[in-house]
């Protein structure tokens, strides 16, 4: 009975979540379109002749009508081709391959901590309200987030890596300290070649930046944790244990925090979506080899192609995303699945 | 309404906050206002010009001042690499980014609400399309969608502020569109648009109207919220160079070009435009916040404002408003009691109802020696009460002072009988059962005595005194020994929870040792017994239906059959057969396992039906008390006269409410608290508390009423028995 209520709730969800995609798609090539000019033009335009123009024009497509256009866009986007850059020679999917998993990798352990520190204390400042730990935990939450992502980890740069020496300025592991690359996560490549040196290394990389970007994230959820506890511990079904003589400890967790936390894997997606864009800034800081810092420089370049490319691929991660959250959340919450 | 009742009413879930809220929010206040000052005064104020970085372009290096000074005295943050004063910067950056914060709102209003009132009044494909788009633009990372709108506008346009606030207001549109149509949607619906059309008003004026009224409420938070996300947006793009370009003078920017400064040990470039965006960011999420947390009233700290209950008085002014209530007076009470308890704390005696009409039945009783040993004849004379109560008070802390809602009641019940607590709405009987338990919220006080009689012997069952006792004593007994079973059936269970883990963690809570097969056991038994089936167990709450929770909760509460059940309008909201059905499991409970059972509920036919006795409660105490037909049909009090006369049918009518309402009870009338309803009333009504005595004239030995139209009542007089 669950699984087919929970196979028609998921095709439901997808149904619901292609149409969103489809708008998504469509704003970005919108959006690239309504710039004066092509792309060929932007970028390489003063630099050959216009012969050579027109012909690279012509290739790439850029002379069929509009609606041809959004056409071959949508099919490339669902078909996992993101167009092939100006001023690039790999293709957009090449470039993702080789820069996503330093992004995916970074906003991971930047997640870790964010939810490890804001539930943490959101939790326990929502049990302690009004006490000094909970002004205290909330006055930290909201100055955490209202650090700039890019100021604190200048700072932490500053003070942590070229004073005091105990992290990389910058980059990520590389050479020798590099494991082999079979899927291009680090971490999950140095440990499917159980390299640890390697292992040691890419998560000495990954810990200032990670550290610094999770930090001003977990600002947003020990704040949001709080609140709901705070609902929570005044729900009915609390009082109710409490009457029935559950000790306290369970009630806090089974009953208070198991219910807050439903909320806040909701808000995860949005979250990962949110730590993804502003790690273009950790990256910018870190020179991180990521997605942001690749989208920095087509932008820089005015590759069009390559920035509509990065883009699209963000919206379907960020779809991705929230389809896999909806199903966590029907995995823990039972009403979701009716 | 006057335009100071008005602010009044507006600010008084501010002063309802409590104080750390207050204090938090008019934090955040000054820190706003603060920021505004610099802003619109700042610049003109600050001693070096921010904004002259090419003054000549002939001579790109145009600063006029020393480079990468450190902060001193003529220049409080130093000066930075192009040989200009931070402060004069971090000042002038406050400027650029309240410009940006009002105008990306502007924007976002502008686009957000005209969209949010076609697709809400529109409705239809038109409303799905947009809303999905909405979403999409939500869902999206926002910083990535200011990057790339800047962009466009820089490409498009120029950069500049205007393609600033239009990368940083696109991101906000899909939370007012979201807001307004939601208005929308929900006021179509409303009747009086209905009305209104039928007026031969214009439909779309009336909506706009209402739409408007009820989003102005919310913007504050929206916008406040907003706005501190702005700021860090706009610096985000300013670093990233896709802001604000040079020459103004913006905080993301200067912490970019800083960052060659970082190196060479040089931290005040980055420092203070850094600390800016954090004050300012903070101070605005203090008030947003705030509002929320204030205006919300889910948020709303329950019972933790005000002022501290204490179990013993303060001295001063303070005192006289509230604590004498509680410990003073009974402190008072304790002093004459030896002789001649002149506080009135009468109590009944434990047997049922129908059988005592014995001559000298205990009308009045000193506390510590109750009836155990009265002379009662009667088939249940001598029987240990299962709970007495004497002189138990509720306080909880409010902002305006302590409220007692339950103020001085005594009470007895036999294993085996029913009590009925009856009262209008607020009159405390809800504070009363949960008291029972000692199950206080937070701020929550209870004094008095509340005994639990001993369950046959063995560890863990002796008699206890649940107002002193521990945590630990207190746990072991709820759900065991006394059970609260609530109303709302729907909101008492863990939504997450299985039915059958309610019963595993309630029953392992008390008796560790059972084994899992003997827990289903247990459970699959008394859940059988409310009629839910066996192959149900194992459910959701949200799968059963109002009345079967009702009957879970029910089961939930007997399953390791407890000496008192006590039942918070167990019946409410059910419908009739339902209804029947759990009253007759609590009879037969109480017959069956001679359960004590106390029945609130302001239903006068439940009562009827199912207690023995039954209690009247107004205004915090108990007023009238005795056998259910002796009360109901020769009513002694006035309100439960009132209350009677009021009531056409026993079977189905709820307690009508006599004219006038209920007294403050954070600041209670002298004298009798009914007097200003009561149709008897006379001078001494206001001057003495009246206490329970037995009405002269009526049948039984434990009826009581508290009303000095009966002799005895007055605290002046002398007791009955002593009349006698
Ligand atoms: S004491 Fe006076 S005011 Fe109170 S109920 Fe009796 S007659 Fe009425």
């Amino acid at each position: 009975m669950a699984s087919s209520s929970m196979r028609r709730y998921l095709l439901s969800r997808v149904a619901m979540t292609l149409p969103m995609l489809l708008i998504l798609l469509t704003v970005v090539f919108l959006m690239l379109r309504v710039i004066p000019g092509d792309p060929i033009a932007a970028t390489v335009g003063d630099r050959v002749s216009s012969e050579e123009l027109e012909n690279r024009r012509e290739a790439a497509g850029l002379n069929d009508p509009l609606i041809v256009q959004y056409g071959r866009y949508l099919l490339g986007a669902v078909t996992g081709d993101f167009g092939n850059p100006v001023t690039d020679r790999r293709t957009t999917v090449q470039v993702i391959a080789d820069t996503f998993p330093a992004s995916f990798e970074l906003v991971v352990v930047a997640m870790i901590v964010a939810v490890g520190f804001g539930v943490t204390i959101g939790a326990i400042a929502g049990r302690l309200r009004d006490t000094p730990f909970d002004v205290a935990g909330r006055l930290f939450g909201i100055v955490s987030y209202a650090a700039p992502v890019f100021w604190v980890a200048l700072l932490g740069q500053l003070y942590l890596s070229v004073r005091l020496g105990w992290f990389p300025t910058g980059g990520r592991a590389s050479g020798f300290d590099a494991p082999e690359s079979i899927t291009g996560f680090y971490v999950l490549d140095s440990l499917l070649t159980w390299d640890l040196s390697a292992l040691g290394a890419s998560l000495y990389h990954l810990i200032l930046p990670g550290f610094t970007l999770g930090l001003v994230f977990g600002g947003i959820f020990l704040r949001f944790v709080r609140v709901n506890m705070l609902q929570t511990l005044r729900a009915d079904y609390v009082e109710a244990a409490h009457a029935r003589g559950v000790s306290e400890r369970l009630v806090l967790f089974r009953h208070a925090f198991k219910n807050a936390m439903v909320p806040v894997v909701t808000i995860t997606g949005l979250q990962f979506a949110l730590l993804l864009g502003n790690s273009i800034l950790t990256e910018r800081v870190f020179s991180w080899p990521g997605l942001g810092n690749a989208l920095l420089s087509f932008l820089g370049a005015r590759d069009y192609v390559g920035v509509q490319g990065i883009i699209t691929f963000y919206a379907v991660v960020v779809v991705v995303i929230s389809l896999l959250i909806d199903v966590v959340n029907a995995l823990i919450d039972p009403r979701i699945r009716h | 309404m006057s335009a100071r009742a008005r602010l009044a009413r507006t600010a008084a879930p501010f002063r309802a906050a409590t104080r750390t809220a207050q204090v938090l929010i008019v934090i955040g206040v000054l820190m706003t206002l603060g920021f505004v000052f610099v802003a619109t005064l700042g610049p003109t104020l600050a001693p070096y010009e921010p904004t002259q970085y090419q003054v000549d372009p002939e001579e790109p290096e145009a600063g006029q001042l020393p480079r990468l000074e450190e902060p001193s005295s003529d220049h409080l943050m130093g000066t930075n690499r192009d040989g200009f004063d931070v402060f004069a910067r971090v000042i002038g950056g406050a400027r650029v980014a309240m410009i940006v914060v009002l105008v990306s709102t502007l924007i976002a209003l502008l686009v957000g609400v005209p969209l949010g009132l076609l697709a809400g009044y529109r409705g239809g494909r038109l409303d799905r399309i947009l809303v999905t788009t909405m979403d999409a633009i939500y869902t999206f990372p926002s910083l990535l969608l200011a990057i790339v709108v800047a962009f466009l506008f820089g490409e498009l346009f120029a950069p500049g502020v205007a393609s600033a606030a239009s990368a940083v207001g696109i991101v906000y549109i899909p939370q007012y569109f979201r807001v307004v149509r939601n208005h929308t949607l929900s006021v179509k619906q409303e009747p009086f648009v209905e009305g209104a059309r039928s007026l031969g008003a214009k439909e779309r004026t009336v909506i706009t109207r209402y739409v408007f009224f009820n989003v102005v409420q919310s913007v504050p938070v929206i916008f406040t919220l907003n706005a501190a996300d702005a700021v860090l947006t706009l610096a985000s793009l300013g670093f990233l160079g896709y802001g604000v370009p040079p020459p103004a003078p913006e905080w993301g920017f200067d912490i970019q070009q800083a960052t060659q400064d970082i190196t060479s040990g040089v931290w005040w470039t980055t420092m203070w435009p850094g600390v800016a965006i954090i004050l300012l960011v903070t101070g605005l999420t203090l008030v947003g916040e705030g509002l929320n947390d204030v205006i919300n009233p889910l948020l709303r700290a329950r019972g933790l404002s005000g002022t501290k209950l204490r179990g013993a008085p303060i001295g001063g002014s303070d005192a006289d408003a509230s604590l004498p209530r509680g410990r003073a007076k009974a402190a008072d009470r304790d002093a004459d009691d030896g002789a001649d308890p002149p506080g009135a704390t009468t109590s009944t005696s434990p047997n049922g109802p129908h059988r005592a009409d014995g001559p000298d039945g205990p009308a009045t009783a000193d506390r510590d020696s109750l009836p155990p040993t009265a002379p009662v004849h009667s088939a249940t004379a001598g029987v240990e009460p299962v709970l007495k109560v004497r002189d138990l008070r509720v306080g909880y802390r409010t902002p305006r002072g302590p409220l007692w809602a339950v103020d001085g009641v005594d009470l007895d019940l036999a294993p085996g009988e029913a009590l009925g607590l009856v009262g209008e709405s607020g009159c405390g009987k809800s504070s009363l059962s949960r008291a029972l338990l000692n199950l206080m919220p937070p701020g929550g006080l209870v004094t008095g005595q509340i005994t639990l009689a001993a369950r046959g012997d063995g560890p863990g069952n002796e008699e206890i005194e649940l107002v002193d006792a521990s945590r630990r004593q207190l746990r072991s007994i709820r759900g065991d020994r006394a059970s609260l079973v609530f109303q709302e059936p729907m909101t008492r269970l863990d939504p997450l929870m299985r039915v059958s883990s309610h019963f595993r963690e309630a029953i392992k809570a008390h008796r560790p040792d059972l084994s899992n097969d003997r827990v289903r056991e247990l459970t699959e038994t008394a859940l059988a017994k409310m009629g839910i089936p066996r192959t149900r167990v194992d459910n959701y709450p949200h799968e059963f239906s109002g009345g079967m929770r009702q009957r879970i909760m029910l089961a939930l509460g007997i399953v390791l059959q407890p000496q008192l059940v006590i039942a918070d309008e167990p019946t409410t909201s059910l419908d009739v057969i339902v209804e029947a059905q759990i009253l007759d499991i609590l009879a037969e409970l109480r017959r069956d396992a001679d359960v004590g059972l106390v029945m609130v509920t302001h239903n006068l036919g439940i009562v009827a039906e199912t207690c023995d006795r039954v209690a009247v409660m107004y205004a915090g105490k108990i007023v009238e008390m005795g056998p259910v037909e002796q009360v109901f049909n020769a009513p002694a009090h006035p309100y439960t006269q009132g209350l009677m006369a009021s009531t056409i049918s026993l079977e189905t009518t709820e307690l009508h409410s006599i004219e006038g309402s209920p007294p403050d009870l954070i600041d209670p009338p002298d004298g009798c608290r009914f007097a200003a309803r009561c149709p008897a009333v006379m001078d001494r009504c206001t001057e003495v508390i009246p206490r329970l005595t037995r009405p002269e004239d009526t049948a039984v030995d434990d009826h009581l009423a508290a009303c000095i139209l009966h002799p005895g009542a007055d605290p002046a007089d002398p007791l009955p028995d002593e009349r006698s």
